[in-house]
């Protein structure tokens, strides 16, 4: 299977990319590269720009300016390496038929489809085969979608919020399948969400999109070590945050809280409690949002 | 599970290690696999792969090429010994300094320590 | 041609799984099955009503007919918006797409024009046993519906004319939004009007016109002339696809 002209390790090459929708800029000099067979979290408030640049690697519109590489090559109208790219949209792109006919159409499109896979997880997640879409709620194409993106194996498979109305035991069920899957059956992952804490266990690397720029590319451990909270008497904290990226701070009383997003080999923390301050761990999701509600993002 | 501000891999090294100690875990078995691992627990097998290995650098787990990850024998003796070294550090002292705080006397708190070592002898 | 050579000197392949999605199309056009099987029906219906209770001397297969070019526009119309995300979205190039949804529309343009051939023939074997003339309103390729081959050719003509220009009205809405789609109404529509006005002496640029075109053309050229036609209006309808990115999807 799979004939691919040549196996580079980085399945995803984006340079200086822009996408814009008439007057409005979606995407703006994101540059980024992504090795073969991770699971990537792309991270970003709505209307940031991670459709935008899913679309693009997926070959569902032509970038504006820069340059996109799949696999070494142009996915746009690249008739063998688009069977081996799949965007799964939310509530998926699913014709007016009945779920078992999409699938075998599906089936035959996919080069490395697995009926096997499909007709379990459609029976995991309770979506009746007989049933037409149109007839199915929204969790239920949520997780029609979610089985195709899954049993087309394609090397490189996006899923763009495909859990959306999906609820919390269905949202596990994928997450265990995929990371199931993927062990099986190694390959690259790129998932849209703003449920961080849900899903960022699921990830080896973050991807943080903000405003059509790509703020954050690091992995999820580095990531969970470099936001920090820290808290003490103001004037000393006041006096600890010079020269530090402060991207929150608040006051209660004498003391002060603040959030600070350190470089790794900072030597941050042991400074900080040398200076009896308190420190804390800041979760993703809050670091995410102090990220992205920064005034002035770079 | 895994929900605290500290990396996951950590959290699962931290979390073997606590297996290792109690014997849910004996020296010289298997350990799971990072995939079986993963799948289990339901993260990253990078992330599995990260906490397994940080316990290969401190010895408490050993590869066997082509079979699997297996606990070091000695490895809860050393892990033991680790633990017991922090303890006053990290246990007994944070404990002590509360104690002050509140202004409960040292006495007070050998009594009672006393009193449940009495009852779990009566509990056996 | 369909490869190119890319900047890495990668042979492109921009066809592919071409079968299964001529077959896709035509399922999910099996509504136009019925829409054959409703107007059978209603012809039946109203040749039995003039026959208990009236006379006619025109021909009511021509006239019952016509409204076959209408769906076909239908059908074209529909092409893009229905399944250009969905193929793109399977792992589809464009190309792939308009490919297949040709060879559909051509196997349902024939299918149709087959029974419309058919049908002549059936009412020709009725009218003969009751001394009903059958009358022919427009102008036609043939003199006489025996002529089947003709009967045929024209009815596949007109049909491919509709279904290319709707297909080229349905790819302007999906690629350039409803404002502008609606204005570029008019300028898909040519393919279909000329080919009416061409051979059929259709009305849609007025009277006038309708019978001055093509009038006294050698018959051959009135069937070249909308072969071609269609072919450049799928080269177009080829053109827009290539270029039309997959929408954003409203939520």
């Amino acid at each position: 299977m799979n004939p691919s002209f040549e196996e580079p390790n980085n399945v995803v090459e984006v340079d200086d990319l822009r996408v814009s929708y008439g007057d409005v800029t979606a995407l703006e000099g994101v540059s980024l590269t992504l090795e073969a067979n991770k699971i990537y979290g792309l991270i970003g408030r709505n209307g940031s720009g991670k459709t935008s640049l899913m679309s693009v690697l997926a070959a569902f519109r032509r970038p504006d300016s820069g340059q996109v590489r799949v696999e070494g090559r142009d996915p746009y109208e690249d008739a063998e390496l688009a069977s081996r790219i799949c965007l799964i949209r939310e509530s998926g792109d699913l014709p007016t038929a009945k779920v078992r006919q999409i699938l075998s159409m599906i089936a035959r499109l996919r080069p490395d489809w697995d009926e096997a896979l499909a007709q379990r997880l459609l029976a995991r997640f309770k979506v009746p085969a007989d049933r037409n879409v149109m007839k199915l709620s929204r969790g239920m194409k949520s997780a029609l979608g979610c089985v195709i993106g899954l049993a087309s194996r394609a090397p490189l498979t996006m899923f763009d919020e495909s859990y959306l109305g999906m609820d919390a035991p269905a949202r596990y069920i994928f997450i265990e399948e995929l990371l199931a899957d993927y062990v099986e059956h190694p390959r690259t992952f790129i998932v849209s969400t703003h449920l961080i804490e849900e899903f960022a266990r699921l990830f080896e690397e973050i991807l943080i999109i903000d405003k059509g720029r790509l703020i954050v590319h690091d992995t999820v451990d580095t990531l969970r070590e470099r936001g920090v909270a820290l808290s003490g008497p103001a004037e000393i904290v006041d006096r600890f945050a010079l020269g530090l990226e402060v991207l929150g701070e608040h006051t209660l009383g004498r003391t002060k809280q603040i959030t600070v997003y350190c470089h790794p080999g900072d030597d941050l923390r042991r400074q900080a409690k040398a200076a009896g301050l308190e420190l804390g761990a800041l979760p993703l999701q809050d670091l995410f949002v102090h990220l992205t509600t920064r005034e002035d993002a770079p | 599970m895994f929900d605290d501000g500290t990396p996951i891999y950590q959290q699962i090294a931290t979390r073997i290690k606590r297996d290792i100690l109690d014997g849910t875990i004996a020296e010289g078995e298997q350990v799971m696999s990072t995939n079986q691992y993963a799948a289990f627990y339901r993260i990253n097998p990078a992330t599995a792969a990260k906490g397994f290995h940080q316990l290969v650098e401190e010895d408490v787990l050993h590869k066997r090429r082509g079979i699997g990850m297996y606990v070091t024998e000695g490895a809860r003796e050393r892990l033991l010994a680790q633990r017991r070294a922090r303890f006053f550090v990290e246990v007994v002292e944070p404990m002590a300094a509360e104690a002050t705080l509140l202004g409960v006397p040292l006495a007070d708190i050998f009594s009672h320590l006393e009193e449940l070592e009495t009852q779990k002898r009566r509990m056996r | 041609m369909t490869a190119v050579i890319s900047d890495r000197g990668h042979r492109v392949r921009r066809l592919r799984g071409l079968w299964p999605t001529y077959q896709g199309i035509l399922l999910g056009n099996l509504w136009y099955l019925g829409f054959w099987a409703v107007l059978i029906v209603v012809y039946t219906g109203i040749a039995l009503g003039i026959w208990l209770w009236g006379s006619t001397d025109i021909s009511l297969w021509e006239t019952s007919t016509n409204s076959t070019k209408g769906t076909m526009a239908a059908v074209g119309v529909m092409l893009a918006p229905a399944f250009l995300p969905i193929l793109v979205a399977a792992g589809l190039t464009r190309r792939s797409f308009v490919a297949a949804a040709s060879a559909a529309l051509a196997t349902l343009a024939a299918g149709s024009s087959l029974l419309v051939a058919l049908g002549f023939v059936v009412e020709r074997w009725i009218y003969a046993a009751n001394e009903i003339p059958g009358t022919l309103q427009n102008e036609h390729l043939y003199d006489d519906t025996s002529q089947l081959h003709l009967v045929f050719v024209e009815s596949l003509l007109l049909q491919l004319a509709y279904a290319v220009s709707g297909a080229l009205i349905g790819l302007c809405f999906y690629r350039f939004g409803a404002f502008r789609g609606i204005l570029l109404i008019l300028p898909c529509s040519v393919l279909a009007a000329s080919t009416e006005a061409l051979i059929t002496g259709g009305t849609w640029f007025g009277p006038e016109v309708g019978a001055a075109l093509g009038a006294g053309w050698p018959s051959w050229a009135l069937i070249v002339v909308p072969a071609a036609a269609i072919a450049v209006g799928l080269l177009i309808v080829r053109a827009l696809a290539i270029g039309a990115a997959v929408r954003p999807r409203k939520t």
